[in-house]
């Protein structure tokens, strides 16, 4: 994930305050300052926030659980995922079908996500239909039916959906290996998707007791975006949603990653047309940093990579070594868990994996022993600075930044002050953080080595 | 195609389907939250069709009472409209304005008649121009173009397809950003140098990344569609080009083909943001004047169909397989299909929603996905060009049952053309096509693509106001005889990618009857089945 951008606060206050009114034990409401964004928590522990945008006549209405991949154990991966599919299946008030019909028929978009730490569920109306949301939403929150003759339907679908955007593939087959290296005891190790084995056996007790365990209010945040009155949003919120029992929802273990003690490699042997390489460092993210400023800095070091054309990978391995068809970097700092810095690119012709692998660590290893320059972070803010106004073009965007942070239990708020800390970092602290975690023992690389992609002729 | 991160080459490899390659000359991975969804969605997101054909809807005051409406939802949605101001500056460009206040931020778009088609006789030449515009002008090299627009906060980009080109500015409309920004845009325009140095390293890049594009069989078969339903067509050919292609082009070739086509005659300009009219109107003078002259593109050739709808004069189906070592197969069929001044063009958008272009509730979806589990992902399409652009239906299934769901979409669409869809499937479809009209102009950047398409197409100016009436008063029967008119059963061109090995292998259930093409043979007689 990259860097994210602060819900609008254009009144340029730095310091949130929040005006809470306390209503009854559980439940509480708060406002930012710029009076955007309101927050409800109702009784039944169902975190409801709204942000008032009333550029075009249109909302997006999400849902957001606090389950995902990382919930999940071997043997039993991917069924947040299958339980996505199915919950687009029938329930106790809704007939196989009747759910994404009522949203089509309102000129809903509708769709789901599957992550690591969360599973998401939305739709984009026009602002007249937001009471259809949440009721369909409140309906499949604690009514699904989960049937297994529907199960053995969405299981094939899934399969086909693993061999499309893995197993047939290259560079995802090889993320997905590499991933399994770079994460050894954290749940980021197994794919979102599940293993092979997991998915061909999975059956329905085992969705209807991920269900019952985890699809429940106090579970849950609902995001809504766009023009609406937040009051109406909440009124709403209470009618369909006030009603359901909240659950008590199992506390996770604890799965930290094991502190690394050596660099892993793995080679991936697949037909392919070029080879890849991807390498990555165990750090922190903006949860488990001991130091905050060394995510801060982080973020800062990923966009002085890749962070646009004129960015040192771009710069210097693309165009005047031209040793990259095309070079990447990326940083999750909003994860449960501990996270990767990335960095993945396609040698040029003629140029090997060996070469690369190189020609990048040789670049951190600059960042470690001379400053950046004034420019570069100039550079870095600036694109803040823009992307804060860009971010409001997109409700969309402006909602998942809050369903994200609340998800894995930050608060929204947080990212106000984030993208102001990034603001922040001096070259001194990125030298710092780079000698920190730019070492050979956090380190794991991944080689695509292409194997002929001929099938014998027919 | 300088810079390619997985995202980018995951977009472009579903655009290709569609025919549009989108090459981002400048990539700033702006700070953008999106869930770090691994793996996403019970669909598969559709990428927005928006440069072909972006159906976006004006809704009128209350949707119009239709004997065949069986809402119960007396709500009815606030109307929209989208006011869009148009002039010819004074070298007679047109300009297409927007006013959006709201956000301290501009999108400026130039789109010229620039798109691969102008350069089938060398493929991928129309694309490296695109994509080279940033590499360096008169006035600065390509490390100064980006450190400049990048310390502005401005973020540049480029795109291609067959029927055009164009090249976009995203500023905030602070002076002291936009101005700076504006001048390297405007520079760009007209004086792009496509220094030697920089070309050799793009046509580099641009070869290896045709050759990283041979390992997704969606690509390969992609191209094969296109290459044998517009055979020597200039449609036929790659938007990007082919390796054997690109491998010949010389600086040369960029230099002629952008003085030839990247002119004033021969571009329109779309504005969003927030601007007076006033200084907008002052703003696209500004563009414009800087622009080159030079002559309007001719167009490209017409299409001549023959006998049974179809470029070959053939009378039967023709069935392609190429091996592949992939686990899925994936399939695409279909034929030339319409221009986007055809006035079919709303019966079949209305049709084509029903068959397979609605996510999660089309018949295609239906049949294939959800009652027999046989792929994640299927769709049908009417690309409407600015001459007749494909009619397509895809999907991926594993090689096992290739057979099967080739079958099963076939007959999907031959009930289709018998019957017709029911009233029910029509008021569906209706409502869901004229409610997403104020989605699908909410943002600037919404905006910026559908008036862009309503300029470049030569749509009315009233196109947004009248689509709900346009989309509501069709009737089954108008889409039963448009689309029997523009699809022929017996005349598809049928591509599957896949290991026929296995699909040879596979036993067939009773009901399926056996498509040679995907058991490997290649052949141009036909298939057995009624």
């Amino acid at each position: 994930m990259k860097i994210f951008k602060a819900p609008s606060l254009l009144i340029g206050s730095t310091i949130v305050s929040i005006i809470i009114s306390i209503t009854s034990v559980n439940s509480y409401s708060a406002v930012s300052p710029d009076n955007l964004t309101h927050e409800k928590m109702l009784d039944n522990g169902l975190k409801v926030i709204v942000r008032e945008d009333h550029r075009s006549p249109v909302i997006i209405s999400q849902i957001w659980y606090k389950v995902g991949s990382s919930y999940e154990s071997n043997g039993y991966t991917g069924l947040s995922h299958m339980l996505e599919h199915m919950m687009f299946k029938a329930s106790k008030n809704l007939k196989d079908g009747e759910f994404t019909k009522i949203i089509a028929e309102k000129g809903g978009q509708q769709n789901a996500f599957t992550s690591n730490d969360y599973t998401g569920y939305y739709q984009l109306l026009s602002n007249v239909h937001l009471e259809t949301s949440f009721k369909l939403e409140a309906e499949r929150m604690q009514n699904l039916s989960l049937d297994s003759a529907v199960l053995e339907k969405e299981r094939q679908v899934v399969i086909e959906e693993r061999r499309m955007r893995t197993d047939d593939d290259p560079i995802s087959n090889t993320y997905e290996r590499f991933l399994a290296a770079a994460h050894i005891s954290s749940p980021y190790h197994q794919p979102v998707i599940g293993w092979p084995d997991d998915l061909k056996n999975m059956n329905i007790k085992d969705l209807t007791d991920w269900y019952n365990t985890f699809y429940a209010p106090n579970n849950a945040t609902v995001v809504v975006v766009g023009d609406i009155n937040a009051d109406d949003v909440f009124a709403l919120a209470n009618k369909y949603f006030g009603g359901l029992q909240k659950k008590d929802i199992p506390a996770s273990k604890p799965r930290n990653e094991m502190v690394p003690i050596g660099e892993r490699q793995i080679t991936v042997n697949i037909p392919a047309k070029l080879p890849y390489l991807i390498i990555a460092y165990n750090v922190p993210s903006f949860r488990t940093a001991e130091n905050k400023q060394d995510v801060y800095a982080l973020e800062v070091i990923n966009s002085i990579l890749t962070g646009g054309n004129s960015a040192r990978l771009n710069k210097k391995l693309e165009r005047e070594q031209e040793i990259v068809t095309s070079v990447d970097s990326s940083y999750d700092s909003f994860n449960l868990y501990d996270g990767l810095f990335t960095i993945s690119a396609i040698p040029s012709r003629g140029k090997t994996i060996a070469n690369l692998k190189v020609a990048i660590i040789k670049q951190l290893e600059e960042l470690k022993s001379s400053t950046v320059t004034a420019q570069e972070l100039e550079r870095v803010k600036a694109n803040l600075i823009a992307g804060k106004v860009y971010e409001q073009d997109s409700i969309s965007q402006q909602a998942s930044a809050i369903g994200v942070l609340e998800s894995i239990n930050l608060s929204w708020r947080d990212y106000e002050t984030y993208i102001e800390a990034l603001k922040q970092v001096t070259p001194e602290q990125i030298k710092l953080t780079a000698q920190k975690y730019f070492t050979e023992n956090r380190l794991t690389s991944a080689t695509l080595q292409p194997k002929d992609i001929q099938l014998a002729k027919d | 195609m300088k810079k390619l991160n997985k995202n980018q080459l995951g977009l472009i490899i579903l655009t290709l389907i569609l025919g549009i390659v989108y090459m981002m000359a400048g990539t700033n991975k702006s700070l953008i939250p999106m869930p770090s969804a691994k793996y996403t969605r019970a669909v598969e997101t559709v990428e927005s069709k928006s440069t072909e054909s972006n159906d976006s809807a004006a809704e009128s005051q209350s949707l119009p009472e239709q004997s065949n409406q069986q809402t119960a939802d007396k709500i009815t949605p606030k109307s929209v409209s989208l006011k869009i101001n148009q002039w010819k500056t004074k070298n007679n460009v047109d300009v297409y304005f927007v006013a959006a206040p709201e956000l301290p931020m501009l999108d400026i778009m130039v789109t010229f008649k620039a798109g691969a088609a102008m350069s089938a006789t060398k493929p991928g030449v129309a694309a490296l121009t695109n994509a080279m515009l940033n590499e360096g002008t008169k006035k600065y090299d390509n490390e100064q173009i980006s450190e400049k627009l990048e310390s502005l906060g401005a973020i540049f980009g480029s795109s291609i397809d067959k029927d055009k080109s164009s090249i976009n500015l995203r500023s905030l409309t602070d002076q002291s950003k936009l101005a700076p920004a504006l001048e390297i845009f405007n520079d760009l325009l007209a004086n792009a140098t496509f220094p030697q140095k920089n070309f050799n390293r793009v046509k580099n890049q641009a070869i290896e990344n045709l050759t990283l594009s041979q390992q997704y069989p969606e690509v390969i078969s992609s191209n094969q569609f296109y290459k044998l339903i517009y055979a020597n067509h200039p449609y036929g050919v790659p938007t990007a080009g082919t390796i054997e292609s690109v491998k010949t082009i010389k600086r040369d070739d960029l230099i002629s083909f952008y003085k030839k086509f990247y002119n004033y005659n021969n571009a329109q300009i779309t504005l969003v943001g927030d601007l007076s009219e006033d200084k907008a109107k002052e703003l696209s003078e500004d563009i414009a004047a800087h622009m080159l002259n030079g002559e309007k593109a001719a167009d490209v050739p017409e299409i001549k169909l023959v006998a049974n709808n179809n470029i070959f004069n053939k009378t039967n189906n023709l069935v392609k397989h190429i091996n592949f070592p992939s686990t899925q197969t994936h399939i695409i069929f279909g034929s030339v299909g319409i221009k986007r001044s055809d006035p079919d063009y709303f019966a079949l958008t209305l049709g084509n929603h029903i068959l397979g272009d609605m996510p999660l509730t089309s018949l295609l979806f239906k049949n294939v996905r959800i009652d027999q589990g046989l792929a994640y992902s299927v769709s049908s399409d009417f690309i409407a060009m600015k001459n007749q652009g494909p009619f397509l239906i895809n999907m991926q299934t594993r090689n096992e049952k290739a057979n099967q769901a080739l079958d099963v979409s076939k007959q999907t669409l031959t009930d289709f053309l018998k019957n017709g869809p029911t009233e029910q499937e029509l008021t569906l479809a209706k409502q869901n096509l004229t409610g997403q009209f104020p989605i699908n102009i909410a943002s600037n950047s919404k905006k910026l693509a559908t008036v862009a398409a309503i300029g470049f197409y030569n749509l009315p100016l009233d196109y947004l106001d009248t689509y709900v009436d346009n989309i509501n008063k069709i009737s089954q029967q108008d889409i039963m005889t448009a689309f029997n008119k523009h699809v022929k059963i017996d005349n598809l061109t049928i591509v599957t990618v896949g290991n026929a090995e296995v699909t040879r292998a596979a036993k067939l259930d009773d009901k399926t009857k056996p498509i040679t093409g995907v058991d490997g043979a290649e052949s141009p007689t036909g298939i057995t089945e009624q």
